[in-house]
C-alpha cells in the first residue's frame, strides 16, 4: 500500500488565504482605480491617501475594541489575521472621489465597529460590513457625496456627472442615456460614485480570478448579474440591461458585496435564490424608486432575508436545483414584466387624472 | 507498504461497552486466567446479547475507564498478557450447517455488530431482508491505496463469508468492490457483484446502494430490508463459522507525519497505542502533538495517548501539525458536499447556539459520519464533531 494523502488534512485554499485573495484584489482594484482615474484627468492619487485614511482608521477602531474586549492584538495580528483592512478598502471603493476623508473615516468607523464588531467579528456579522458604512454615509451625507456647486464646484463647472446618475434621468425622461458602454467597460472619462467600480473589465477580470481560485462562490455573483441583465433587458432591451450592469456598483457587488459568505445564505438553491431578491430589489429601486443607486439597500434586504433562508435551507439534490432553477428564472422574468408595467408612462398618464381628481375634490 | 504483525503487548484494555451498547455484564472477576478468544463479558443492546471476548491469554487485572473517541468514555478490562497465546478451543460449525445454527454461532462468536458505524446495519436476520449488501472497498481508499490488495490474504475468507451470510440471511448478497480479481472470486462464488471506484465522499456508497435497491436509501437500511456491512464482517463471518473463532486481532494504518514511519499493521484488540508505537519504532513529536482514531476522514481526535485499538478503528495518527481552526464564514462547502444532504453548517451553528429545536428541524439522525464536511472545511473546522454532539443532543432528547 502506499500513502496517497495525508489525512485530517485539507488540500484546498484555506479561509485565512482566501481572505488574502479578496484583499489583494481590493489593492488591483485600489491601484488600477487610481490609474484609471488620473488617465480621466480626475485627482487618482486622493484615493490612495483615501484608502490609507480608511486602513488607519479601521485598524485603530479593532485594535481599540479588542483591547477594551482584554483581548488585546498587535496591529500586525489585526491586519494579517483578522484581515483588518479588507472592510476599510471596501469602504474606500464605495465612496466618490471627492468624499472628504473625515467622511472616510466616519464611514469606516461605522463599517467596522458597528457592523463588524459590535455582532463579534470576522465571520460574525449580520449585514455585510462595508455596505452599512456606506449606505450610512451616502443617507446622512448626502451633499457630500453628490456633485454639487457648493461641494464640488469644479467638478460642477465641468458638468460632471455619475453614470448611474445620467442613465437614472434617462429612465426617468423615458430616453436613451447615450452612455458610452465601451468607455464604462474599460474605465476612463466617467466619475464614478463608487471609485472602485470604474472600470468593468478590471471587476470581471477580478472576478474570474476570485471565483477560479474559490476565494468566493461564483454563483451568487453570476445569478445576481445575470439577474439584473436579465430583468432590465425584459424592461428596455438588451443595451438597457448591458448598462445597467455596467454602471453603478452592480458589478462591484458581484464581486466583493452580494458573494461575502459570511452574510449571504449557506446553500447553494438559497444562494441562488438570494442572488435573485438582491437583484430584484436592485433594479425595482433603480427604474421605480428614488434612490439612484439600490444595490447598497438591494444587499441589506437581502442580508435581513438570508437567516430566514438559512432556517428553511433543505438539502440540495438536482431535483430541488432545478426547481431553484425555475423558481428564479420565474421571478427575474416576472420582475421585469411588473417594471415594465409599472414604468410605462401611460400608467402614470391613466394614475394622473385620478390624483386630480381627487386633489380638486379634497 | 508490507503488512506487518504486532500481536505481543503486555497487557489489553478491551473495550465493555460501546456507543451501541450502554450495558454489560462481565464473566470474569479480577484475578482470573482468561484464554485468547474466551469470553470475558456480555454487552447488551435492546434484546441482544454479543459476547466480549479477550484478545490475549493472561490475568484479568481491573476494569478501567478509557477514552474511546472524541471525549467519550468507555469502560475497558484490562488483562496482563502472559504471551503464552493460549487459545481456548475452536468451535467450527459441523457440517451440514443449517441456517438456524448458522445464526446462532454468529450471535455466540459477536458477529452482530462488528461495526454499525455510518450506514452499516446490524446483522438483525430477524427483519424482513430482501438483500445484503457487502462493502468490500478498502476503508481507507482512497486515502490509502490498497492497490497491493489488502484482501489477498483473506480472500478465501472474504468470499466464504459473504456465501455464509447469504445462507443466514436467505436472501442474495451484492458485494461492492474496486478490485478485479475479489469481484472474479466473488462472481465465481455464485455472488453478484457491483464494481465500483471509491472516491472521497461516501457518497459513491449511497449511490451504490441506491442502484442496487433502486431507490433512495433511507439512514436505516434495515427499514428497507437490507443488511449493509463490510468486509471484515465478512471475514469475521467465516472465521466464526469454518475456523470456530471470534474477533480477536484486527488490521490498522499508523500514520505519523513522517510517511517513511507509516505503517500496516495487525495487533490485538485493545493494545496499548503508545506501547505501539515504541514496538513499531515509531518516533511520537516530541512537541505539541495530536492524535486520531477511527478511519481517515471520519476519525476522531483523542485528549491523550491513553487509548487503545479498538475493532472498528483503521486508521490511527499522531501529528504534529496541530491544525488551527478559524473562524466560520457560513461558506456552506460543508452543506452543498454532504451525501446525504443534511446541513452541517446549519446543524454546527445551531449546536453552537444550543438552539435545540433547528437541530431536531435538521435530521441529524442521518448524518453517517462520513467526515467530508470536515473534509471540504476550508477554516478547518471539525464540523464533524459539532454534528456528532449534536446528534448526542438529539438522541437524549428522544430517550
Amino acid at each position: 500500500m502506499a500513502i496517497r494523502k495525508a489525512p485530517f488534512r485539507f488540500g484546498r485554499l484555506k479561509t485565512s488565504k482566501m481572505m488574502w485573495l479578496i484583499q489583494a484584489a481590493l489593492l488591483v482594484n485600489l491601484i488600477s482605480s487610481t490609474v484609471l482615474f488620473t488617465l480621466g484627468g480626475f485627482d487618482g492619487v486622493r484615493l490612495l491617501l483615501s484608502a490609507l485614511v480608511a486602513v488607519v482608521v479601521g485598524v485603530a477602531v479593532e485594535f481599540a475594541f479588542y483591547r477594551s474586549w482584554k483581548r488585546p492584538q498587535s496591529v500586525l495580528d489585526l491586519l494579517l489575521k483578522k484581515q483588518a483592512a479588507m472592510i476599510p478598502l471596501m469602504v474606500t471603493l464605495l465612496l466618490p472621489l471627492h468624499a472628504p476623508l473625515y467622511l472616510v473615516g466616519v464611514t469606516t468607523v461605522v463599517a467596522v465597529w458597528i457592523a463588524k464588531l459590535v455582532f463579534g467579528g470576522f465571520g460574525n456579522s449580520i449585514f455585510q460590513n462595508a455596505t452599512v458604512g456606506v449606505l450610512f454615509a451616502y443617507v446622512s451625507f448626502a451633499p457630500q457625496i453628490a456633485i454639487s456647486f457648493e461641494t464640488t464646484p469644479a467638478l460642477f463647472q465641468q458638468g460632471v456627472q455619475y453614470p448611474i446618475e445620467i442613465l437614472k434621468n434617462a429612465l426617468f425622461n423615458n430616453e436613451l442615456s447615450g452612455l458610452d458602454v465601451q468607455m464604462l467597460f474599460f474605465g476612463g472619462n466617467y466619475y464614478t460614485a463608487a471609485t472602485g467600480a470604474i472600470s468593468g473589465a478590471v471587476l470581471i477580470g477580478l472576478w474570474l480570478i476570485l471565483s477560479l481560485t474559490k476565494s468566493i462562490d461564483w454563483i451568487i455573483g453570476a445569478t445576481y448579474v445575470a439577474s439584473v441583465f436579465a430583468m432590465t433587458s425584459i424592461v428596455g432591451g438588451v443595451d438597457l440591461g448591458i448598462e445597467m450592469i455596467l454602471t453603478g456598483m452592480v458589478l462591484f457587488a458581484a464581486v466583493f458585496l452580494v458573494s461575502d459568505p459570511v452574510t449571504s445564505p449557506t446553500t447553494r438553491n438559497m444562494k441562488i435564490l438570494y442572488a435573485v431578491i438582491v437583484a430584484l430589489v436592485t433594479v425595482m429601486i433603480r427604474f421605480l424608486g428614488n434612490n439612484t443607486e439600490g444595490v447598497l439597500f438591494a444587499i441589506l434586504i437581502g442580508n435581513v432575508v438570508t437567516p430566514y433562508m438559512n432556517r428553511n435551507a433543505r438539502s440540495g439534490t438536482i431535483n430541488s436545483l432545478l426547481q431553484t432553477l425555475a423558481i428564479a428564472v420565474v421571478i427575474t422574468v416576472s420582475t421585469g414584466f411588473i417594471i415594465n408595467m409599472a414604468a410605462q408612462p401611460a400608467i402614470e398618464e391613466l394614475s394622473t387624472p385620478l390624483e386630480v381628481i381627487n386633489y380638486e375634490t379634497s | 507498504m508490507q503488512k506487518q504483525q504486532w500481536l505481543r503487548p503486555s497487557k489489553v484494555s478491551i473495550p465493555l461497552h460501546n456507543p451501541t451498547t450502554k450495558y454489560y455484564d462481565l464473566t470474569v472477576a479480577t484475578g482470573d486466567e482468561v484464554l485468547v478468544g474466551q469470553q470475558i463479558a456480555t454487552r447488551y443492546n435492546q434484546d441482544l446479547r454479543l459476547p466480549v471476548f479477550s484478545s490475549v491469554s493472561g490475568v484479568v487485572k481491573e476494569v478501567k475507564s478509557l477514552e474511546y473517541i472524541n471525549g467519550i468514555s468507555m469502560d475497558h478490562l484490562v488483562i496482563e498478557n502472559n504471551k503464552k497465546d493460549e487459545v481456548v478451543k475452536a468451535r467450527p460449525l459441523p457440517k451440514p450447517i443449517t441456517t438456524q445454527v448458522l445464526r446462532t454461532q454468529l450471535l455466540d462468536m459477536g458477529i452482530q455488530g462488528l461495526d454499525q458505524s455510518g450506514m452499516y446495519t446490524a446483522l438483525d436476520f430477524k427483519s424482513k431482508i430482501q438483500q445484503v449488501i457487502v462493502n468490500a472497498v478498502y476503508e481507507n481508499a482512497p486515502f490509502v491505496d490498497a492497490k497491493i490488495s489488502w484482501f489477498q490474504d483473506d480472500l478465501k475468507a472474504l468470499v466464504e463469508g459473504c456465501v455464509l451470510l447469504s445462507q443466514a440471511s436467505l436472501v442474495p448478497v451484492t458485494v461492492l468492490t474496486d478490485q478485479r480479481q475479489l469481484a472474479t472470486a466473488c462472481q465465481q462464488a455464485g455472488l453478484s457483484v457491483k464494481m465500483v471506484r471509491p472516491k472521497a465522499s461516501k457518497a459513491w456508497q449511497t449511490q451504490a446502494i441506491q442502484q442496487i435497491i433502486k431507490r433512495r436509501p433511507p439512514f436505516n437500511l434495515l427499514e428497507v430490508g437490507v443488511i449493509y456491512t463490510n468486509a471484515h464482517t465478512a471475514k469475521a463471518v467465516y472465521d466464526a463459522v469454518e475456523r470456530g473463532i471470534p474477533v480477536t486481532t484486527t488490521e490498522i494504518v499508523v500514520l505519523p507525519d513522517d510517511p517513511t514511519q507509516q505503517r500496516w499493521v495487525e495487533v490485538k484488540i485493545g493494545s496499548n497505542v503508545n506501547e505501539l508505537m515504541e514496538a513499531l519504532s515509531i518516533s511520537i513529536p516530541r512537541k505539541e502533538h495530536a492524535w486520531f482514531n477511527g478511519n481517515v476522514l471520519s476519525g476522531g481526535a483523542m485528549k491523550s495517548d491513553a487509548f487503545v485499538v479498538h475493532a472498528d478503528a483503521s486508521t490511527i495518527g499522531v501529528t504534529a501539525n496541530i491544525l488551527e481552526e478559524d473562524v466560520c464564514i457560513k461558506c456552506g462547502l460543508c452543506n452543498d458536499t454532504c451525501p446525504v444532504g443534511i446541513l452541517p453548517q446549519n446543524i454546527m451553528d445551531s449546536e453552537i447556539r444550543e438552539a435545540e429545536d433547528r437541530i431536531y428541524d435538521y435530521r441529524v439522525d442521518q448524518c453517517v459520519e462520513c467526515g467530508l464536511c470536515s473534509y471540504v472545511c476550508p477554516s478547518e473546522i471539525n464540523v464533524l464533531e459539532w454534528v456528532r454532539r449534536a446528534k448526542r443532543r438529539v438522541a437524549r432528547g428522544v430517550e
